[in-house]
């Protein structure tokens, strides 16, 4: 907030929030940081994970929040945790909230996984690079566990 | 915000996130694969899926609701 800035001297991030660090599934020998979000009207955490792509998640929260797979934009196939996963994309409003400042609304593009029938999703929720991260300015202190967060533009 | 106000915004802070994460590096290991529903560092529901913890609670405002893995 006021203690960072862009080249220009405007504020860099309008909020900043709690964050926290821990394997993104029991027995990982690496942890992930961990932000809290809300997706629908669900207040959740997720994963932050710059080398993957778009916001992943649980099919049945997405389906919980009104996402209909009979309206997806597209379909994709990528890679998580080494397999290909195939999946439905989506045009989502997610927020990033806030400790203090402001909460930080904007559309990501979420990826939805096509589960067989009885298979359960059982990975946290990830906000990827592509078509998620790479949408808003942010920090992260790892120290205090901070992340500050803002708009681009 | 000034260093003050940010300093105020932050004590006044209510929302549940900021015990939730103590609270799931802490029981994790209880509840690996399981939804759960925390307000502040007490869990208030679990579930297998979303659907069903939301089916339990009256509202998801004011808690934080998170699949342990």
């Amino acid at each position: 907030m006021s203690r960072l800035a862009t080249g220009t001297g405007a504020e860099f991030a309008s909020g900043e929030s709690p964050c926290f660090l821990h394997p993104a599934v029991l027995g990982d020998q690496l942890t992930r940081l961990f932000v809290y979000c809300r997706i629908g009207d669900a207040e959740t955490t997720a994963v932050v994970d710059t080398g993957g792509a778009f916001l992943v998640l649980d099919p049945k929260l997405a389906d919980s929040i009104g996402v209909d797979h009979r309206h997806a934009i597209a379909r994709e196939r990528i890679h998580i945790r080494g397999f290909v996963q195939r999946g439905t994309i989506h045009r989502l409003p997610l927020t990033l909230l806030a400790a203090a400042g402001e909460p930080l609304t904007f559309e990501a593009t979420a990826f939805v996984p096509e589960m067989e029938h009885g298979e359960t999703w059982p990975l946290p929720s990830y906000l990827g690079w592509q078509g998620c991260l790479d949408r808003i300015r942010f920090a992260v202190d790892p120290v205090d566990e901070v992340v500050y967060f803002g708009a681009i533009g | 915000m000034s260093r003050v106000e940010d300093e105020v915004a932050r004590e006044a802070f209510p929302r549940p996130m900021v015990k939730a994460g103590a609270w799931l590096k802490e029981h994790s290991e209880e509840y690996v694969g399981r939804w759960v529903a925390l307000r502040d560092d007490e869990l208030v529901a679990v579930a297998d899926s979303f659907p069903e913890l939301r089916s339990q609670l009256p509202s998801l405002s004011g808690v934080l609701v998170t699949l342990v893995t």
